[in-house]
Parts: C-alpha cells; sequence; structure tokens
C-alpha cells in the first residue's frame, strides 16, 4: 500500500466519522466535533491534493489559513452553544426545534 | 460617442443613481432633499425631451456587455421608444412637483427618502426599458419596474392594506414575467440574437412553433404587466398607494410597459397566425368587462382603475388589429388625461380626506382649478371632441371598422358608451349636486394645481402635434407600415368617419344622463341586483383566485411532513443525496 492511499483513507475515515457523528447524534457539542472531524479530514484532503499537483508550499499555505478560519469558526459556534444552553436550559438540537417547517 | 447616445444614457442613469442620494441630501435638510429628487426629475424629463430631434432607425449603438454571448446593451432611438420614455419622464416630473405638498403628511411616519428614490428608480427604469433595443435588457428594466410597484404601492407599510396589495401586484404580474422570460430565452435559442431587430429580420425563418411559444410568452408578459383580463386583479387594489405613484402606475411607466412590448416585438410575430387575433380579442373583452365594473364603483381612485383596465384594452385591440400608430398615440393621450385625472383625484383626496365618492359632492364651487381640470380630463376620456382623446379613441375605432372586424368595432363602441356612463356618474358624484360631509374645502396648494393645468393643456392641445409625430414614426419604423399623416387630414378623416356617431350618441347619452336619468344610475349600484351583482362582485375573479390559491396551499401542506427541521435526518438525506449523485456520475461515465 502506497503513503498516499493511506492518506486518501484516513481522508475518508475522517469524514465519514465526522457525518456518522452529524446524523447520529443529538448534543450540540458533540454535532460540533462531528463538524471539526469532518474540517480535519477536508485539511487533509488539501495536503494530500498540494502533494500530487507537486505544490506543497501553496497547499500548505491555504491549510494554514483553513486552520484559522476553523478556530475562529469553532470559538463563534462554542459562544453559539454558550448562549444557547444559557437561554434554553438544554443542549439536545431535538428541543431546539423552533424552525420547523 | 455620438450627444444622442449621451443623452439616452444619462436619462436612465441620473434617476437610478442619483435617486439614492436622495438619503445623504436628507441630512442636510429634508426640504433640500425634496428640491433635489424634483430637480432631478426636471432634468430627466428634459433630457428625455431632448431626444426628439435625434430620433433614427433601429439600433443607433450597440455596447457590448457580455462578450461571451455576444450580448450588448442596445440603445435604440425610434420613435416608438422615445415617445414612451417621454411619456415616463414628464408625467414623472410633474407627479414629483406635485408630490411636495401631497406627501408632506406622511413626513412623520413614513421615510420620504424611501418615497423618492424609488419613484425615481421608477421613472429610470422604465426609461431604460423604453429606450434598449435588447430584450435581456429590456427585461432587467421589466423587473426593475415591477419591483418598483410593489415597493411604492406597500409604501404606507403602517395600514393593513398596502403590503398584501404590493404582494400581489408582484405576484400576479410575476405569472406574466415567467411567459416574458420564457419567450426571450425561446427566441434567443431560435435566433441566437437579443436584439429586437436582428430577430425581426429572421423572423420568418424561424419554426411556427417555437414562434408560437414565444409569441404567447410576450403575450402573457404584456396581459400582465398591462392589467389585461384575466390578470387584471392586482391593478383596482394597487390604489392603496400613494395618489402620485399610482398616477405613474398607471399613465406613465407601469402599465404602458406591456403595450409597448407588444408593440415593439409586433414584427416579429406578424405572420403568426392567431396573435394578433388573439390580442385583440384579450383587449376588446378587457375593455368591455372593466368599463362594466367601473360602473359600480364608490371609490373614486378605482372607478379610475377600472378606467384605465379598459382604455389599456382599447390600446390592445388596436395593437391586435394592425394599428400601431392608433395604439401608440392612444398610449401618449391616455397617459396624459389618466395623469391629470389621477393627480385630480388626489387633490380631492387631499382636501376632502376621503376616497369614497358617496363622501364627496358640490366640490364644483370650492375647487375651481380642480374642476375646470377634472372636466378636461374627462371629457377626453370620454372622447369629445376637441380634445386629444376623441382623435386618439377615434383612430383605434376607425382603423378596427375599415379592417372589417365588425364584432370588436362594435363591442368597443358600446364601451365607449359605458365609458361616457362612468365618467359622468364619477364627475357628478363628486363635482355636482349637495355637499355630502362637513369637511372645510379649499382649493388645491399651487404645487398641486399647476401640474395639473400643464397636463389639462395638455390633453386638450397634444393632437396639434399629429403631423411631426406621424412623421418621426413614419421615418423612423420601417416594419410597421405607417403614413404620414397630416393636421387637415387627421381633423378631416377624424369628423367625416363613421365614428362619429360614436361621438354623438355619447353627446346624447350624457345629456340624457344630466337631464333625465340622473338618479337611476347613480342609486343603481347601491343595492346589489341580479343585474348588478355580478358587476359589483368583479365577476368573482378575487374569489375565484383566492379559492385557487388556498387550494394550490392546502395541496403543498401535505409535503411539510418531509421537512421534518430535525437536524440528523436532514444531514441523513444530503448524505444520501451525494451517494446517488456519485453513483449517477460513475454510471454516466463508465
Amino acid at each position: 500500500m502506497n503513503l498516499w492511499q493511506l492518506y486518501m483513507l484516513a481522508i475518508v475515515i475522517l469524514i465519514g466519522i465526522g457525518i456518522y457523528c452529524l446524523i447520529a447524534r443529538k448534543n450540540i457539542v458533540q454535532l460540533l466535533i462531528g463538524i471539526e472531524v469532518i474540517a480535519k479530514g477536508v485539511t487533509l484532503s488539501f495536503i494530500l491534493a498540494g502533494f500530487f499537483q507537486g505544490n506543497e508550499q501553496i497547499a500548505q499555505a491555504i491549510v494554514i489559513t483553513i486552520i484559522v478560519i476553523e478556530a475562529i469558526t469553532a470559538a463563534v459556534a462554542m459562544a453559539l452553544i454558550v448562549r444557547s444552553y444559557r437561554h434554553t436550559g438544554t443542549l439536545d438540537i431535538d428541543d431546539l426545534k423552533k424552525l420547523r417547517g | 460617442m455620438e450627444s444622442s447616445t449621451l443623452i439616452a444614457i444619462l436619462a436612465v442613469v441620473i434617476p437610478i443613481i442619483g435617486g439614492p442620494f436622495c438619503y445623504v441630501v436628507e441630512k442636510i435638510s429634508p426640504k433640500a432633499r425634496t428640491i433635489y429628487a424634483i430637480t432631478l426629475g426636471f432634468i430627466t424629463a428634459g433630457l428625455t425631451l431632448s431626444l426628439i430631434p435625434s430620433i433614427t432607425e433601429g439600433s443607433v449603438n450597440d455596447f457590448l456587455w457580455i462578450p461571451g454571448a455576444n450580448i450588448s446593451l442596445g440603445i435604440c432611438l425610434d420613435s416608438l421608444s422615445v415617445f414612451v420614455a417621454i411619456i415616463a419622464g414628464c408625467i414623472g416630473a410633474l407627479a414629483l412637483l406635485y408630490s411636495i405638498r401631497y406627501m408632506k403628511h406622511a413626513e412623520h411616519e413614513y421615510s420620504l427618502s424611501r418615497y423618492y428614490w424609488q419613484t425615481l428608480f421608477f421613472i429610470g427604469g422604465m426609461i431604460g426599458l423604453a429606450l434598449t433595443s435588447n430584450l435581456l435588457v429590456m427585461y432587467i428594466f421589466w423587473e426593475i419596474i415591477g419591483f418598483c410597484s410593489y415597493a411604492l404601492i406597500g409604501y404606507y407599510y403602517h395600514d393593513p392594506e398596502p403590503i398584501p396589495a404590493g404582494t400581489k401586484a408582484f405576484i400576479v404580474t410575476r405569472i406574466g414575467d415567467i411567459g416574458f422570460l420564457a419567450g426571450i430565452l425561446i427566441l434567443w435559442h431560435a435566433t441566437g440574437s437579443l436584439n429586437v431587430f436582428e430577430i425581426m429580420n429572421v423572423a420568418s425563418t424561424v419554426s411556427p412553433v417555437l414562434l408560437g411559444l414565444a409569441g404567447a410568452g410576450f403575450i402573457a408578459g404584456a396581459v400582465g404587466k398591462s392589467a389585461q383580463f384575466p390578470l387584471h386583479v392586482w391593478l383596482p387594489d394597487a390604489m392603496v398607494a400613494p395618489t402620485t405613484i399610482t398616477s405613474l402606475i398607471h399613465a406613465a411607466c407601469l402599465v404602458n410597459a406591456g403595450v409597448y412590448l407588444l408593440a415593439r416585438s409586433y414584427p416579429i410575430f406578424m405572420g403568426l397566425a392567431g396573435w394578433s387575433t388573439a390580442i385583440l380579442w384579450i383587449g376588446t373583452i378587457t375593455a368591455f368587462l372593466a368599463a362594466t365594473i367601473a360602473l359600480t364603483e364608490w371609490d373614486i381612485k378605482r372607478v379610475l382603475a377600472y378606467s384605465t383596465i379598459s382604455q389599456l384594452g382599447y390600446m390592445m385591440a388596436a395593437i391586435g388589429a394592425g394599428a400601431i400608430l392608433a395604439s401608440k398615440f392612444y398610449l401618449l393621450s391616455h397617459g396624459i388625461f389618466k395623469a391629470l385625472l389621477f393627480l385630480c383625484a388626489g387633490a380631492i383626496i387631499y382636501v376632502t380626506g376621503t376616497k369614497d365618492m358617496r363622501e364627496m359632492g358640490g366640490l364644483r364651487k370650492h375647487m375651481k382649478i380642480t374642476h375646470i381640470c377634472a372636466i378636461l380630463g374627462l371629457l377626453s376620456l370620454v372622447g369629445i371632441p376637441v380634445l386629444t382623446g376623441f382623435f386618439s379613441k377615434h383612430m383605434i375605432l376607425a382603423h378596427l371598422h375599415a379592417g372589417g372586424l365588425y364584432e370588436a368595432f362594435a363591442l368597443l363602441a358600446i364601451t365607449a358608451f359605458l365609458t361616457a356612463a362612468y365618467s359622468w356618474r364619477m364627475y357628478w358624484l363628486t363635482f355636482q349636486g349637495d355637499r355630502r360631509s362637513k369637511v372645510k374645502i379649499h382649493e388645491a396648494p399651487w404645487q398641486m394645481t399647476v401640474p395639473l393645468i400643464v397636463l389639462a393643456a395638455a390633453s386638450l392641445l397634444f393632437w396639434l402635434y399629429i403631423s411631426p409625430y406621424t412623421a418621426s414614426m413614419a421615418s423612423s419604423l420601417p416594419h410597421y407600415s405607417i403614413a404620414h399623416i397630416t393636421l387637415g387630414n387627421f381633423i378631416q378623416h377624424a369628423f367625416a368617419g363613421p365614428t362619429i356617431w360614436i361621438t354623438v350618441g355619447v353627446a346624447i347619452l350624457i345629456a340624457l344622463l344630466t337631464i333625465k336619468w340622473k338618479a337611476t344610475v347613480i342609486n343603481a349600484f347601491r343595492k346589489p341586483s341580479a343585474l348588478t351583482l355580478p358587476l359589483m362582485k368583479a365577476y368573482w375573479f378575487d374569489i375565484f383566485y383566492n379559492k385557487c390559491v388556498r387550494g394550490l396551499f392546502r395541496f403543498w401542506q401535505q409535503f411539510r411532513r418531509i421537512q421534518t427541521g430535525d437536524l440528523n435526518y436532514n444531514n441523513l438525506g444530503i448524505v444520501i443525496g451525494f451517494v446517488i449523485f456519485l453513483v449517477l456520475l460513475l454510471v454516466w461515465t463508465v
């Protein structure tokens, strides 16, 4: 097995775990972790794409940017979760279905 | 760049780009903002008027807009487009002048900057729609005026009626707009061009099926925008807008767009069997039905609204009969006298504080200027010599008679009598008789009477312009076979033709109404009877559409179960969709 096949496997596993988490979990914090796991898989796929294209520098620059943006989104999401928890007293998304169409 | 091209661009850009700066100027003072907006309006009107000497045939200048698809902003300055732009610019400017006093009372509750910029946007949109030869650009401006009408009908958003009325106008015209867009795309597909003049030249090579579909789409667009049967329902409800806006919608901007579109695309679909007949009958039936409904209304603005629908029916019928010149001349004269009538109604509403004609009456002693202007407007609407309305209506009827379209001619002649009846009823209820309410009455201020006087003079004298008008139409529109008419010929033809008997009959009807049938006509619609019930219910159109929409709503309600709102299910749906997409992709490629 080649190295890049291992990489590919890792990407699929990470994204798969993240999506499974989004489908199976009800807790908002766990959902956020699932989203973060998907994002990690996507980041890894950027590195792999850079490796295939032969310009790792650009890939690394993009990855660093993604990590920064991820940190920001995670912080904003955590803030939203905390506010939502204080407001409603629950972390279960089934209790937050106010926008049901 | 030629100066005429520059003027044409400025006439569109100045109101559209300058309008939002009302908010900036408002920071200096509200008064400066009002002056700024009105100055912009008059500059636009002047620019459109200065286009008259440079009327030429075809597209004068094509600016390449999207090079890949070969789409350009065609500017066309033929007589068809320039006069529609002039009507929009000039009546728009007068309506803005009129707004100074009319809209003042709204200042403490609603933003007047919003009013002014949307009005300017509206005017600019209409001018842009008229001055382009590219159908896609025309469609963009078409949507701009649709948006502006929606926003301005809903201007008084604290009241309960305006918001639904604006939404109704938007949605009902949208039904037609889809047809128009589909028609444009079909023509683009069939001819590879979006330029009206290029399409005209190759229209005969397009397959009749595609051309028929596109023609039906264009009719749908015009029917929606020009409030024709059966999509007329939005226009009477649009009367909740400020009166200046209704006069713009009805006379200058919105409803003319549909008639203009059909006149513009007439050479494309000329050879298509049934296309003009369909327009002829849509117009004729609309003219007749709307006139009967106008007889029963008590709201002064709704009477005028149904009158507008009816008169637009005349224009459509004229296009259907191939009388483009008569239709466009009637569009201009109707624009003038209907703007005049709406502004008169606005002055009456301003001083009496009501729209209900049952609470008016006896205004002739107190509002002398408005009274005289309204008489001129109504006589023009009815078609009494020597006002513009007489000549233009005569042109349409004479053309139908000469073309052998006797059924449509008879129905439109009956409509002329109905027009006289409802105009007389409106006049008598508002100006004659005794005062029926205790409100103190005075003449409207000068900012309101000046536009009235200008428009009244125009509706009295505009027909004198017929010779240069037809000359420019004849020279700039080679596809339409329009002949130049001199003034002498025009007058002689109007008084010698068989249609003069309709005018005589209408005059006799008015005399009889005044002498004998006064009480009958006024009291006939106080209580519904078997004969008047359909008219008073406006032929149950609104109720029928409500039922339809409600049924559709109930049908789609059943699909709410799919939308669980549950995040886990939604994610599962996304994943399943992705997998299906992948499988499809694999099947496709392998």
